[in-house]
């Protein structure tokens, strides 16, 4: 008798387990408000992605639904129709042998053969020539990386002015730490200011200041957020050293060393440093082309500027 | 007798590659595009498209990878969605996506980090910027430093578009898997992504050293007949993962991928990080772009974890091949032209015709079938004007350096 429970036990686990594996789909993508009927009866329970569904269930789609659904062979196929489906039903559209190559490239011919064009004027008037209006602003173009490392005390922020800008146009920068206190405020009516990062309210323990470039007449046109932060001095030791050792082999007073500076700050990613030492270098020589060809040049290896932009001046 | 044959083959095989620099010099110069309003539909399409978008039989799905919409979602949120799905153990969880500076919202940062700091395998993004002249100037963008440390390892997320910038449209069929700056090896992010799931099969990938793979799409997720295989992964949206609308055997021990798939799972309108590839339903003038960054990452991790890759040949091999071609070809027709001369127009338009639609065959076959991408670009252009060129070489070149073949070129003969 205990060996007769023993094996009933044992029939039972395999069955279970062999149904547990035995799924006919799986749910892979679900929107939408869907439910699945087991076949056991009871009440309909919400279709979750992921859920495993066998022979005798039932989908049940709700209204705009899509239910995408990998069958145990890997195909897949979907349900966008409103109604309920048997599992069944739905697994008999599967293809699980696949279709041959011959058949495959001869169906393709096929239909490109039997392609007729539509002359019909009416199914071909879903689109119109307009846009649905939003409210937008133009941007303005911040010259800096998303989030740049600065390791000079002072730096140069420049903009482009947003496109169709009316003349005279007035600039408010402002400069936050990372609790959202706003440090330094400046107006300008050029497309650059200057930041010392040894004033008293520069202080910032975190070393990163969020910055942004709105127009002060209407300031839903804004730059986007940049961060620069002050550099970290283990991680950039290697850096830093080279630093020390250029500043100690040459000065920072003449429009050529200041190229080198900026070379030496583009080639380690301190693209604000380098910009900053770019237009230092342009401003002491405004006659030498080459620096601005450099700069130009930079701007874009640095995806600071697209190829097509124009530079503001 | 032999020995001139073979002369004139070899120089007419010259003349051919001669005629096809000279017009490809002229093309470079844009001379002819102005003209050529049907090369500048087909600019982006690649005869291998086809196979992609209409031939390939119906991939199968891959229950291994979970993409998550994050859809327009703050960073708290987003926070949120990552400890809900962290708590099923997924073998990794990568976040494919950028949060460059902190927000205002201080609180929801905090959130976010916390999140990523509870993530036992976390791969974050980074993109490398590369240097049009200097290699050495090549550099990273990371997001801010208090979630990318979060990070156990980091994996850049480029793709090889012919774009300018992101918001370019931007047609993708390769990328990059690894890349070297500055001493540092950075890894692409499907390539580490499913390095977690199959370190073995990640590495052999790697192995394979190609500066660029094509990636071997198998299909997207919803998207409502953009492609023809738009539901091949697990994609779940913001509401599904905050009402737990999953099951939690799915993301269990699987590669989950947090990225943007639209405002909401299915959308047609968001253009954001959304990429023509070869599956895009219309393969030439494609209208509409047809798969988010995210998907086209998983597409590559499908492919690593299915040891499914595309090979093809090199360059060098392609172009010998391109030459081995055209001179049987010369060899041929010049044959045709000594023996059988008032045949040789129809029998060469024929045999060119024949020879183009079975290269074509083979090619859209060797990738179908064998996952073989055979360029012959060069091979069947030379094989479209050999016979023509070569009528040219027969008729004016050689005669112009004889002395009969000038005289003939004078006299007229009588009616």
């Amino acid at each position: 008798m205990r060996k007769l429970i023993s094996y009933a036990a044992v029939l039972v686990l395999l069955t279970s387990v062999a149904t547990a594996q035995d799924y006919t789909f799986r749910v892979l993508v679900n929107k939408g408000v869907n439910k699945i009927q087991r076949a056991g009866g009871g009440s309909p329970e919400a279709l979750k992605t992921g859920s495993k569904l066998f022979e005798n269930d039932q989908i049940i789609a709700s209204e705009g639904a899509y239910i995408g659904l990998m069958h145990k062979s890997g195909k897949t196929t979907e349900i966008k129709e409103q109604g309920t489906q048997k599992v069944s039903e739905i697994a008999k559209t599967i293809n699980v042998a696949g279709t041959s190559i011959t058949s495959r490239y001869a169906t393709f011919v096929a239909n490109k053969m039997s392609a007729e064009e539509n002359t019909d004027y009416r199914s071909r008037m879903n689109a119109t020539g307009a846009v649905s209006r939003a409210a937008g602003s133009a941007a303005i173009n911040i010259l800096i990386p998303p989030t740049v490392d600065v390791v000079s005390t002072s730096s140069i922020i420049r903009w482009e002015a947003p496109e169709e800008a009316a003349e005279g146009i007035v600039y408010s920068v402002k400069i936050k730490n990372i609790f959202d206190d706003v440090i330094y405020e400046a107006e300008t009516s050029e497309t650059f200011v200057e930041i010392d990062f040894t004033k008293p309210e520069m202080a910032n323990d975190a070393g990163l200041y969020l910055v942004k470039v709105y127009n002060t007449a209407d300031d839903e046109i804004h730059s986007s957020e940049v961060g620069i932060k002050k550099v970290d001095l283990s991680d950039r030791a290697e850096m830093l050293e080279n630093l020390a050792a250029l500043k100690s082999e040459i000065s920072d007073d003449t429009p050529l060393n200041k190229i080198i500076f900026a070379s030496f700050y583009e080639e380690n990613g301190l693209f604000l440093d380098a910009l900053t030492k770019y237009e230092e270098a342009i401003a002491m020589a405004p006659e030498v082309e080459e620096f601005k060809s450099m700069y130009q040049d930079f701007k874009i290896a640095a995806k600071l500027i697209s190829d097509e932009s124009e530079v503001d001046e | 007798m032999f020995r001139k044959f073979w002369l004139d083959v070899i120089f007419g095989t010259i003349f051919v590659f001669g005629l096809m620099g000279f017009f490809g010099s002229m093309s470079a110069f844009k001379i002819f595009d102005v003209f050529d309003p049907l090369g500048e539909a087909l600019a982006d399409m690649e005869t291998t498209d086809i196979v992609f978008s209409q031939l390939r039989d119906d991939p199968v799905a891959d229950d291994r990878v979970v993409l998550v919409n994050m859809g327009l979602l703050s960073r708290a949120e987003i926070g949120y969605m990552i400890q809900i799905i962290n708590q099923y153990n997924p073998a990794v969880i990568g976040i494919d996506s950028f949060f460059y500076t902190p927000k205002e919202d201080t609180l929801g940062d905090m959130v976010f980090a916390e999140a990523l700091a509870q993530v036992e395998h976390l791969v974050m993004a980074e993109k490398l910027i590369f240097h049009p002249e200097f290699p050495e100037k090549d550099t990273v963008y990371k997001s801010w430093d208090l979630f990318q440390n979060m990070a156990e390892e980091e994996a850049f997320v480029n793709l090889i578009t012919d774009a300018s910038e992101q918001a370019d449209l931007k047609m993708c069929r390769t990328f990059i898997p690894q890349h070297e700056i500055n001493g540092k090896n950075h890894v692409a992010f499907g390539v580490k992504l499913a390095s977690y799931f199959d370190k073995e099969k990640a590495d052999k990938f790697l192995e394979r050293n190609n500066r660029e793979e094509i990636i071997n799409y198998r299909g997207n997720v919803i998207d409502y007949g953009a492609t023809k295989f738009g539901n091949k992964f697990f994609a779940l949206d913001t509401e599904d993962v905050f009402s737990e609308n999953f099951t939690p055997d799915m993301i269990t021990g699987n590669v989950v991928m947090f990225c943007f798939l639209g405002k909401y799972l299915g959308d047609r309108e968001s253009l954001e990080d959304k990429f023509y590839t070869p599956l895009n339903e219309i393969y030439i003038g494609r209208a509409f772009p047809d798969m988010f960054g995210g998907v086209i990452h998983a597409n590559i991790v499908t492919m690593i974890l299915n040891e499914d890759y595309i090979d093809t040949i090199s360059s060098n091999k392609s172009t010998a091949l391109g030459i081995f071609l055209a001179l049987l070809n010369v060899a041929l027709f010049s044959l045709i032209y000594k023996k059988i001369p008032k045949w040789y127009d129809g029998i060469t338009k024929l045999f060119q015709l024949a020879e183009i639609a079975a290269f074509t065959f083979l090619i859209l076959y060797l990738l179908d079938v064998h996952s073989f991408k055979l360029e012959m670009g060069l091979a069947l252009v030379a094989i479209a004007i050999s016979g023509d060129a070569l009528e040219v070489y027969y008729g004016v070149v050689k005669n112009s350096f004889t002395r009969e073949g000038r005289r003939s070129l004078f006299k007229v003969d009588k009616l």
